[in-house]
């Protein structure tokens, strides 16, 4: 039964991942874009990607702390910092993803979040409002936190250092 | 602690794999939705690049287990043959499945940069009209491949994990 759901907590890893893909290649190309429809067709590619990675994510974490349980692992260190890692990763990514990406969506003109609310679209703001939004993009801090945090996760998970 | 090391840098590779590769099937979905020219072309570049990493991802992950099969001493062992086997195959599938509508795209979309092996022969590109170019994007089946993939990738899992034979 454990092992079962390891099995479940490393595929739902590789789930998350690729439901990831997406959004990770709109981070890296959307500031490079002069064309408000490509940075509209990118910013919808990241959104249609979003119930398979809140799905994937559900399953690593529910998968994840279960078998915690039955491992044995509460009392243990590396089990915390790599919850606490996770969650630390989740809220900043979150946060910024709507300081930065949804205020561009609203500069478009497209469905957008702000605060905890969803809005629906408004008429989209001129060129240069949205080369000013999109020059203030910052990709760079969310992907090393996304990739040094998920290699840091999976070494506290396979070498249970403390 | 060697062994440790490179199973680390193993599944390390394959999350990476995963993570790019979900570039490529991302914009398999925007594929089937999207029409205006623009968007296409940047979801081939999408496409492309998520496979220039994910192939250097799949490289590493590969030659990580090759060497993980020496040092565990399993090449011995039917499982990993056939988690070779499955992924092999799998490959095999997408790639033909997935790939060829993704060229058949590309070259509709942009023929003097993705020349056919006919036009390689001297014949002049012709440029396919918004219709063909919808009625290939509507032969792409993205679920199809995302299932396929999911219990091919499910099915080397079980094995690399339980190693049941």
């Amino acid at each position: 039964m454990y092992s079962w759901l390891v099995f479940l907590h490393v595929l739902g890893a590789m789930s998350f991942m690729l439901a990831h893909g997406g959004t990770t290649f709109m981070t890296f190309q959307i500031h490079k874009e002069r064309d408000p429809e490509r940075m509209r067709t990118l910013l919808d590619i990241s959104g249609y990607s979003w119930p398979s990675f809140a799905l994937s994510f559900l399953l690593l974490f529910v998968s994840g702390v279960i078998a915690g349980f039955m491992g044995r692992w509460w009392s243990q260190g590396w089990i915390w910092t790599s919850l606490a890692i996770l969650l630390g990763m989740s809220i900043y990514m979150g946060w910024s993803s709507r300081a930065q990406y949804h205020k561009l969506r609203k500069a478009l003109g497209m469905r957008y979040f702000e605060g905890s609310k969803d809005h629906p679209p408004i008429e989209a703001a001129s060129e240069e409002e949205v080369l000013a939004v999109q020059a203030k993009l910052r990709p760079l801090p969310m992907a090393v936190l996304g990739f040094g945090g998920t290699l840091v996760i999976l070494w506290l998970m396979m070498f249970k250092p403390f | 602690m060697a062994y440790q090391i490179i199973l680390y840098l193993h599944v390390a590779s394959a999350l990476g794999f995963f993570l790019f590769h979900g570039a490529t099937a991302s914009a398999s979905y925007g594929l089937k939705r999207e029409q205006g020219r623009e968007s296409i072309k940047l979801l081939l570049k999408m496409r492309e690049s998520g496979g220039v990493v994910g192939g250097i991802s799949m490289m590493v992950s590969l030659i990580s287990g090759i060497v993980l099969g020496f040092m565990g001493r399993f090449w011995s062992e039917a499982w990993i043959w056939i988690a070779i086997v499955v992924f092999l195959v799998i490959s095999f599938v997408m790639g033909g499945y997935g790939r060829n509508n993704f060229d058949r795209i590309s070259y509709m979309i942009d023929p003097e940069k993705y020349k056919s092996p006919r036009d390689k022969k001297g014949e002049e590109p012709i440029p396919a009209t918004d219709e063909e170019l919808a009625a290939e994007q509507a032969k792409g089946r993205p679920m199809l491949l995302t299932i396929t993939g999911f219990a091919a990738l499910g099915l080397i899992l079980w094995l690399m994990m339980f190693q049941p034979f």
